[in-house]
């Protein structure tokens, strides 16, 4: 595994919301018999019916060593069942690449040269390990395998959950999520995680598109491709 | 009264024996140390088990369905234990330097220190007044833009990348040979120690009960499991089950023999004294073997009943001559002696042709019984034999056995054709089921109803991997400086082997390893960063980050303006530093050593060991140790039963002086082993790594019974009833109380010594049988002699 690889694999909690459930659906059966909450259940299957996506991402990140919070805007497609492209920074500075042969991190260097690592040789099932609830089909129990539902509550068409993770493995190091989401249609506004330390990170989707056509050559590393939503 | 006085002395002596003896003997847990130390892999797992797998280190494991449960559960197990310090010395049940980061700058600091100039270099233009804005700038924007969660906390904490610059092969603590938590969270494990350091397997065992008895204190949720492995557990467990394993078994042979015995001769005094001697006899042989080797290992342990089943014979011959005879005690113990010296003779010989093997477990096992028949016989002939005649003396009953007049029946005969169907049957499994099946797995070495051991599968299915096991790469050398040299140039295989697709991953500590070349020049050059850092947290505050972001690097330069010139360099004394020392690197050890890991590519595993291989570097792991022995052991067995055999013959011939009657002998051996090994078949049997030496035990013990037959149908012109007549009563009793010691071993916690018991007793069932009822046949057939009429 190459340097870069491990460092970003190691204890690795995959901060993008694409790769925050990756560790969930790992896990094996025997899990919380409790029901999911209505809201919640009825978003998973609304995601169901995504067969591709396409959204903006504006994150803030907030940590304890920093003096202000960095913002930073981004966009994500997705094509079921397991390809999909992140792409953080205005010219896409940062990529995250998933498709058949594994998984690829793909950074601008200096003066431009882009450097792409494997980081990830499995995104079997990606549909689940990678998706966002509600925007994409999803595994049934997956958002239980990996979550405790703290509390959940429903204002003017938005609901708001609070989780805190099951603990061990990939989920390590993260105290809770909190997840926004329009209770009617299941599309998700807003993700915020917050770490041990009371750092946090703030995901806001919009301008979400469902089911649009997205060219297959998004979802390839050679060559590197510059991200653009197909007509 | 001279007499008894000096009768007092001696028993004195003895009891003074005894205690000494006993007294010097141990326990030996290690399954390595059964086998042959001449083995590359047997040296290198011997290396890694020594030096990086802590003997004082409990593992406890705790599972549950869910990760919230196993996690709660591990938290109040800690807690409980940590409440205890009078038992416990230290709980760890997270990585320590996920409790405190702040314990990493210590280490960092050692690593900068220790680190190629190159990389000291790389990382003084990052800290110098022309690179540090940029290079803050770039965390920030890396801090901003990484899809890892990791990557980004790191960056935050450490935005002059110190960290990632001295970890170039990733950062290794993941990898550190032991992990906490399973990928899901439902597996955990936490590390004990004990106080005050265990002295022997019975405080071990104690001090586990102490934390097995807090660790139920504990209030845990249904479906909740604890276990407990690591080298205490298994300390604990096998010593017990070894000191089990030998008294139950030698207790169940002693029940058998007085079954048997009560069952012949109903006799209760002679019977009783018969067991005290065998007790004595086990006794003595075993002190005398605390005087040779300190520590029975598992194998060695299973030598009483084996001991106690052969010791008997002579037990019983005595007895049985005492019955007939008319003389005095020196013309009985002569008289005896003649016939045991023979039988005690190859038996022993047998025994000791053990040490011929490379197995220094059956060497033990083969010195601990061939000392047991011999003082066997020494306490037979020179206690029992005047005794049992005494006993005649005094009781004037006619005892008559079943089995005496037995041989002279027409339904004898009967006996015959079972014993031909049986043979007939045996034969015919061979011939379809084919030889047992070989087991040469490492697993068939452990026991299969181990707690220990099933617990430490569960840590390695649970932490491991998932893609088989690693290799561990066992690195030595004379002195630190050659083990580094070693390590470079294994790094580069390693690589090489990657390129190739032998690998699929792998981890050194060449970080970790100290070069002492480095330390100078690096110190002096770090040292200059002290004044500088000042400016560098003004870089820090100027460029989006907060003051404590600075924590850590500053942290990193204080501790290395603390080291003055020429002070050794030494990993720093904190938990992170023990928990790294204790499991990757030994260099003031003796020889010192280095561990590190590679993951073979599925099917490479072979080639992958081959071209690791060098001189002081291991490569291993038990399925390698499984190939290797497989390899070496049948071969080995195969010239020993070979030695052994043309041994017997040659004896044989001095003793027969009949061509026909030798081979009338070979082929009742062969018949009876080819028997034995459709047996073995038929109840699904599986030759391993010590019933192998069931052969070469049967060939010195097993073939008296055939020995006894010939010289007795010489002796009585080819007589068969008559010599079956003779022999009946001796090879009934002698047959089955060896088949009742080694039976015994069945139980035996060992699997090893578990199938060698079994296979014994099994082979001298089957070779009592053919030879007393199928040998007469042959000798018919070969000398061609009137068949008596058989009466009543």
């Amino acid at each position: 595994m190459k340097p870069k690889g491990r460092v970003l694999l190691c204890g690795s909690v995959l901060l993008c919301i694409l790769l925050v459930l990756r560790g969930a659906l790992g896990s094996p059966a025997g899990e919380d018999p409790a029901p999911l909450p209505a809201p919640l259940k009825r978003m998973i299957e609304q995601g169901k019916n995504i067969r591709s996506l396409s959204a903006d991402i504006t994150e803030t990140r907030q940590l304890r060593t920093l003096s202000r919070p960095l913002v930073s805007k981004g966009r994500l497609w997705f094509v079921a069942p397991s390809c999909f492209r992140w792409e953080n920074g205005p010219s896409g500075e940062t990529v995250l690449i998933g498709n058949a042969e594994g998984m690829f991190l793909i950074r601008r260097g200096k003066e431009g040269a882009r450097s792409c690592t494997r980081v990830g040789g499995d995104t079997t099932g990606a549909t689940g390990r990678l998706s966002i609830p509600g925007l994409f089909p999803w595994d049934n129990d997956a958002l239980l395998r990996a979550f405790r539902v703290e509390s959940i509550a429903v204002h003017s068409g938005v609901c708001h959950a609070e989780m805190t993770p099951r603990g061990g493995g990939p989920m390590r190091g993260i105290s809770s999520l909190h997840l926004d989401f329009n209770v009617e249609d299941g599309r998700w506004i807003r993700l915020r995680i917050i770490t041990g330390d009371g750092s946090s990170l703030l995901q806001e989707f919009s301008n979400v598109r469902t089911n649009p056509v997205i060219s297959e050559e998004l979802f390839r590393t050679n060559p590197i491709t510059v991200g653009k939503l197909s007509p | 009264m001279k007499r008894l006085i000096l009768r007092l002395l001696l028993l004195i002596l003895a009891a003074g024996y005894v205690f000494l003896g006993l007294s010097r003997i141990g326990f030996n847990v290690e399954i390595l140390d059964l086998l042959p130390r001449n083995l590359p892999q047997v040296q290198g797992l011997s290396l890694y088990l020594r030096n990086f797998s802590r003997a004082d280190e409990l593992i406890v494991t705790v599972s549950a369905p869910r990760a919230a449960e196993a996690g709660e559960a591990a938290t109040r197990i800690s807690r409980t234990l940590s409440g205890h310090p009078e038992t416990v010395g230290t709980v760890v049940a997270e990585p320590p330097w996920e409790k405190d980061p702040q314990t990493l700058s210590g280490m960092a600091a050692y690593l900068l220190l220790n680190s190629p100039p190159a990389t000291v270099h790389r990382v003084m233009q990052r800290l110098s007044s022309r690179e540090a804005p940029q290079t803050v700038r770039t965390s920030l924007k890396e801090i901003a833009s990484t899809p890892s969660l990791s990557e980004m906390m790191l960056l935050g904490e450490d935005p002059y990348r110190i960290i990632p610059e001295l970890f170039p092969g990733g950062l290794p603590l993941e990898t550190a040979g032991g992990g906490f938590s399973s990928a899901d969270g439902t597996f955990r494990a936490l590390y004990v120690t004990p106080t005050a350091p265990l002295r022997n397997y019975r405080e071990t065992a104690a001090w586990i009960e102490k934390i097995r008895s807090l660790c139920s204190s504990v209030l845990l949720r249904d479906g909740v499991r604890i276990a407990f492995t690591g080298e205490p557990a298994f300390v604990a467990e096998i010593s017990t089950s070894m000191q089990r394993d030998m008294v139950l078994s030698g207790m169940g042979t002693l029940m058998l023999i007085g079954l048997l015995f009560w069952l012949r001769y109903r006799r209760v005094a002679p019977l009783v004294l018969l067991l005290l001697l065998l007790l004595t006899v086990f006794l003595l042989s075993l002190a005398t073997a605390g005087f040779f080797l300190h520590h029975l290992t598992a194998v060695g342990a299973g030598f009483a009943s084996v001991m106690i089943g052969l010791s008997v014979d002579y037990g019983f011959f005595i007895h049985e001559r005492s019955l007939r005879h008319s003389g005095g005690v020196s013309e009985l113990r002569r008289h005896c002696f003649r016939n045991i010296f023979w039988t005690s003779g190859t038996t022993a010989a047998a025994f000791f042709a053990l040490n011929l093997s490379s197995f220094p477990g059956l060497s033990q096992f083969g010195n601990m019984v061939g000392i047991g028949v011999c003082i066997g016989v020494a306490v037979m002939l020179g206690i029992f034999a005047p005794l049992a005649l005494k006993f005649r003396g005094r009781d004037s009953r006619e005892i008559r056995s079943r089995i005496d007049a037995r041989p002279a029946t027409a339904r004898f005969r009967m006996g015959e054709a079972a014993v031909l169907a049986m043979v007939l049957l045996l034969l015919s499994v061979l011939a379809v089921k084919g030889f047992p099946r070989a087991d040469f797995s490492p697993s068939s070495l452990r026991s299969e109803n181990s707690s220990a051991q099933r617990a430490l599968d569960e840590l390695s299915r649970s932490l491991g991997r998932g893609h088989g096991d690693p290799l561990h790469l066992v690195v030595t050398g004379a002195n630190p400086r050659e083990v580094l040299g070693r390590l470079v140039k294994l790094q580069e295989r390693l690589k090489e082997a990657e390129a190739r697709g032998d690998l699929t991953g792998s981890f050194l500590p060449v970080p970790f390893w100290p070069d002492p070349r480095n330390h100078a020049g690096n110190l002096t050059e770090l040292k200059r960063v002290v004044p500088d850092l000042p400016r560098l947290r003004e870089t820090l505050l100027e460029n989006g980050f907060n003051v404590r972001s600075f924590s850590l690097t500053k942290s990193i330069f204080e501790r290395i303006d603390g080291w003055n010139p020429g002070e050794a360099l030494l990993l720093p004394e904190n938990p992170a530093g023990r928990w790294i020392t204790e499991r990757m690197i030994r260099p003031d050890a003796h020889p010192p050593l280095a561990l590190g890991f590679a993951q073979p590519a599925p099917g490479h595993e072979r080639e992958l060991v081959r071209f690791l291989q060098a001189p002081g570097v291991h490569a291993v792991n038990w399925e390698s140790l499984g190939r290797e022995l497989k390899e070496t052991l049948p071969r080995e067995m195969i010239l020993l039963s070979l030695g052994l055999a043309a041994g017997i013959l040659s004896i044989l011939a001095f003793g027969l002086r009949s061509f026909r009657a030798i081979l009338l002998f070979l082929l009742t051996t062969m018949v009876f082993l080819a028997c034995l090994a459709g047996a073995m078949s038929l109840l699904g049997m599986t030759w391993g790594f010590f019933n192998l030496a069931a052969i070469l035990l049967l060939l010195g013990t097993g073939t008296d019974y055939s020995i006894l037959l010939l010289l007795s149908l010489r002796r009585n012109g080819g007589d068969v009833p008559a010599a079956r007549s003779e022999l009946g009563t001796v090879i009934f009793l002698c047959a089955a109380a060896a088949a009742a010691g080694f039976g015994s071993l069945a139980w035996a916690a060992n699997p090893g010594l578990a199938s060698l018991g079994k296979t014994c007793a099994l082979g001298l069932v089957i070779d009592a049988l053919v030879s007393f009822f199928l040998l007469p046949m042959g000798w018919r057939l070969f000398f061609d002699t009137p068949r008596k009429t058989a009466t009543g």
